[in-house]
């Protein structure tokens, strides 16, 4: 589980890095974000991760704008001090919000949604590719069949 | 809007008067038994004179300003008064006939002994209708006066309201909150001073403080635990100075929080980034406590109230009447507020 997390008090950040990592010690945290520009700069370069930690107040603006500015298909978990873009955050791939202070108990359960989406997209996208073989390997033996034949 | 009410009441007025002068014409004439044998329509005469004048001060009242709204306040009186005397010289002179035939043995008709008697009537009838006139708009603009007052008196309970809202504003609070609980598991002792700034500054912040002026040593004190917590939020991307006099310190006073909120409206405005980190200066300068940082500007301003500086202006209206100077050029912003002298916020209220 790749992890990013946005944060502008570094403190914070190292907090929340450290929550993660005792929580789940297979999650690996990439790359810590602290402003609206660096983000942008790093996620344009194609970011290979899986999940995204995000604080909404920034020293240089929203973080929304991010997402408003570069398409990102990784689910985002929004972490704030105070809910009032609850919304927002809907639009932005938001998955969950965390209110801070955090406990491990809220990152806890922040994490697990995301795992159980995965889990249920993964078995859907499974048993897609399972029906997709399914259809594809009769085509391809009738394929051999009739190269068979020639 | 304003100026339909006292329309009204000028109509009013206007109606009363002409009525009062018509009926005290008639008893006029029934106490000296004055030979008039038309004694109706002579007071008839007199009332719509009055009324029809009336209307025309109205009407002049109502057309100097439309016509001419740059006109000095004192030149349009002028011009109402001279109009309003052209104007009764006019209403009399064509009106005269009918009073000639009100009063027929009124002695032989003479050229002088009309216009004179024209000049007088239209002069006394017509200083009366601006006497009348002059003290209803006098009685209006005190009843705006009266409304203006109790209106900044609620005003000031607002402001005062409001400020205690901004100071422990739950976006501060919360993130100092979230702070302390990081900062306890990375640095016990840097969460302890932490959390001690945040007493203080709490302390000071639910305070009564009903005079709304704190002593500058107070609100620097207060400052400086602000600042403190920011510092330790932003680290490198915030940085302050503050030079103010030791002996401006001890005799100076300010309203409460305002130093405070212009630099958290600083930080609130513009980007602190480590990038580009905010710089603020707070120092005096001629008898003025300056708050000044380096412009960029954040697209983005989280839980705009839009009433800090606004607030800030407001009380130093109510407080000593002194204006609060904003400057802003390419490069800074700075606000300037007067040092006010420390008896007031000891003795005031």
């Amino acid at each position: 589980m790749r992890i990013v997390i946005i944060e502008d008090e570094k403190i914070t950040a190292d907090d929340l890095a450290q929550t993660i990592m005792q929580l789940y010690p297979q999650a690996w945290i990439v790359h810590m974000l602290s402003t609206v520009k660096e983000s942008i700069d790093y996620f344009r370069n194609g970011a290979d991760i899986d999940l995204i930690f995000s604080d909404i107040q920034l020293g240089d603006g929203l973080s929304f704008e991010i997402f408003s500015k570069v398409e990102i298909k990784v689910p985002v978990i929004f972490c704030t001090a105070y809910d009032e873009y609850t919304l927002h955050a809907f639009r932005a791939n938001g998955i969950d919000y965390i209110l801070k202070p955090f406990d491990n108990d809220t990152v806890a359960a922040a994490i697990n949604k995301y795992m159980a989406f995965r889990e249920r997209i993964m078995e859907n996208t499974l048993s897609y590719q399972i029906a997709g073989t399914a259809v594809c390997f009769p085509q391809a033996a009738n394929a051999r069949c009739s190269a068979c034949v020639l | 809007m304003k100026f339909k009410a006292l329309e009204k009441d000028l109509l009013r007025y206007c109606w009363m008067i002409s009525i009062i002068t018509a009926a005290s014409v008639l008893i006029f004439h029934n106490t000296f038994k004055i030979d008039s044998n038309t004694p109706v329509i002579f007071a008839l005469l007199v009332g719509v004179r009055f009324f029809i004048l009336g209307l025309i001060n109205i009407w002049i009242l109502k057309t100097i300003p439309r016509i001419s709204p740059a006109m000095p306040k004192k030149k349009q009186r002028l011009l109402r008064y001279a109009a309003g005397y052209v104007l009764a010289i006019l209403l009399f002179s064509s009106t005269d006939p009918f009073e000639q035939y009100a009063l027929p043995n009124s002695g032989p008709w003479t050229l002088g002994a009309r216009l004179s008697s024209i000049l007088l009537q239209s002069m006394i009838n017509n200083s009366l209708i601006i006497i009348m006139q002059n003290f209803i708009i006098l009685q209006h603009e005190k009843a705006g006066t009266d409304l203006e007052n109790s209106r900044l008196r609620a005003a000031s309970l607002e402001s005062a309201n409001l400020l205690l809202k901004q100071q422990v504003h739950p976006h501060f609070l919360f993130n100092a909150l979230s702070m302390l609980k990081s900062l306890y598991k990375t640095d016990v002792h840097a969460g302890e001073a932490y959390l001690s700034h945040l007493v203080s500054f709490l302390r000071a912040s639910l305070a009564d403080r009903r005079s709304g002026v704190s002593d500058l040593a107070d609100e620097i004190k207060l400052c400086k635990d602000y600042l403190t917590m920011q510092q330790i939020r932003f680290d490198k991307a915030l940085v302050c100075t503050m030079g103010i006099p030791e002996e401006i310190q001890l005799r100076g006073a300010v309203p409460s929080f305002s130093i405070q909120s212009l630099i958290e409206n600083a930080i609130k405005h513009n980007e602190v980034t480590a990038a580009s980190p905010l710089k603020i200066l707070v120092y005096y300068r001629d008898c003025r406590i300056i708050v000044e940082n380096n412009l960029q500007p954040r697209t983005h301003i989280d839980a705009p109230s839009g009433k800090g500086l606004i607030n800030l202006v407001e009380r130093y209206r109510i407080l000593s009447g002194d204006e609060v100077i904003i400057r802003q050029d390419n490069n800074t912003f700075s606000v300037s507020i007067k040092v006010l002298n420390n008896e007031d916020s000891n003795h005031r209220r």
